[in-house]
């Protein structure tokens, strides 16, 4: 008792046209999901900069979800979701090297009725933060 | 009468043989102005009491280093540094990529010194590479491996006269002649395969060329010589990141084979002259730490 139970903070970069709408929905059906994870909108998947989520990183978050549309020609832009997978997998090579852990980066791909799989996504990662615990990155 | 002095850090001495490339230029440039310390042209051993400008070449890379230039800050009443290792960190920022105690040991500890014992008489390695504007105030920054000579001229000439020169925000596409066609290739090559047209864009051919995260004002020297660029003026605009804005680009234009890069050889191709700037650069402390 009298232990705080660490909270992560993770922010979870998602695309307005379908992970927003799933985490929408996943409100509207009354379903939960954790509290420690903090929604950005983008209009794309595609948008979310590797400085984006570097700065995330700085700035105190413990993980970083980026979540766009379903692949093969899911993506409202054509080919944002895409873009977003690769430039995912590179800055998780940069993760690892700069020794905060390409596990702390999760991208998933999801469609507007979806919002079970984004409840189930999100509490995967957040146990998975929790079992990390935090980055501990002091840098200005 | 202003009195200036140059000051040599960790670097290659390159940007003070641009100042003294640029012959009688300098004296015109220079006017009634002094140059009381410099150690390419002059034979004065210390900076005096107090210089009105100094300029800075090189990056702080040992305790030398950083008491030299603390020294010339409190001496110049304006601090300009001068070349990609003073204002970025330069190439041998590369090295925050390894472990400090590795690299001293690598160089200095082998077979060939006397019973592997590190030299006391040189001076303590610095955990990191810096750039100088991480250590003291930094009034205005000439980027640059080697500054152009004209802009050098230009530049110094500008803040003689007590004007603020400002340096160019386009990059280095807007300047280059190459034609471009709008295709990519899907492949990323090595220079080392030659270019098949060499009146092409290098990067639609699928060599990595930095023109475009690159401050221009250098006129595509290089391109014009038909090697890609390198990146050496750092990014357009001090807020960007100028790698990081790169992979971007790269990743949405396409670059499967990307991937087969570890990142030691990724920073070595997009930060080449800019990692301790960088966030990467600056996110590293902590795998140090652990």
């Amino acid at each position: 008792m009298g232990q705080t139970v660490f909270e992560p903070k993770i922010v979870a970069f998602c695309c307005w046209w379908s992970a927003y709408g799933a985490a929408d929905l996943a409100g509207i059906s009354k379903m939960t999901y954790p509290s420690s994870v903090r929604i950005v909108r983008v209009p794309c998947s595609g948008r979310v900069d590797t400085l984006h989520i570097l700065r995330a990183f700085r700035n105190g978050a413990d993980g970083v979800i980026v979540a766009g549309c379903l692949k093969d020609g899911g993506c409202h832009y054509v080919n944002g979701n895409m873009k977003a997978d690769r430039r995912m997998k590179e800055l998780k090579k940069a993760l690892d090297s700069i020794g905060i852990g390409s596990e702390r980066l999760q991208i998933f791909f999801l469609s507007a009725g979806m919002p079970d799989k984004f409840v189930e996504y999100t509490t995967e990662f957040a146990r998975k933060i929790e079992q990390l615990g935090s980055v501990g990155l002091t840098v200005k | 009468m202003a009195t200036i002095a140059t000051l040599g850090l960790t670097g290659d001495a390159g940007c003070h043989v641009i100042l003294a490339s640029l012959h009688e230029k300098l004296i015109e440039l220079l006017g009634p102005n002094e140059l009381v310390f410099c150690q390419i042209l002059k034979d004065s051993k210390a900076i005096p009491d107090h210089v009105h400008v100094v300029l800075v070449e090189g990056s702080v890379r040992t305790e030398s280093d950083r008491a030299r230039l603390e020294e010339a800050r409190g001496k110049a009443e304006a601090l300009i540094t001068m070349g990609s290792c003073a204002v970025f960190g330069g190439i041998q920022s590369l090295c925050n990529l390894l472990d400090t105690e590795e690299l001293v040991k690598e160089t200095y500890q082998t077979t060939t010194t006397k019973n592997g014992q590190h030299r006391d008489h040189l001076p303590k390695v610095l955990p990191k590479n810096l750039p100088v504007h991480e250590l003291v105030k930094v009034d205005y920054a000439i980027p640059g491996c080697p500054p152009e000579p004209d802009e050098v001229a230009s530049v110094l000439g500008a803040l003689l006269k007590g004007q603020t020169p400002r340096l160019s925000q386009k990059n280095i596409c807007d300047e280059c002649e190459k034609k471009r066609e709008g295709k990519l290739e899907a492949k990323l090559k090595r220079i080392s395969e030659r270019p098949s047209d060499p009146e092409r864009c290098f990067l639609e051919q699928g060599f990595l060329c930095m023109g475009p995260a690159t401050r221009a004002g250098c006129h595509a020297k290089c391109l014009a010589a038909r090697m890609p660029c390198e990146g050496c003026r750092g990014p357009a605009d001090e807020k960007y990141d100028q790698g990081l804005a790169m992979l971007d680009a790269l990743t949405s234009a396409g670059r499967e084979s990307l991937s087969a890069y570890p990142l030691t050889t990724m920073s070595a191709m997009y930060h080449r002259f800019s990692f301790a700037t960088s966030v990467l650069g600056k996110m590293l402390e902590r795998k140090n730490r652990t």
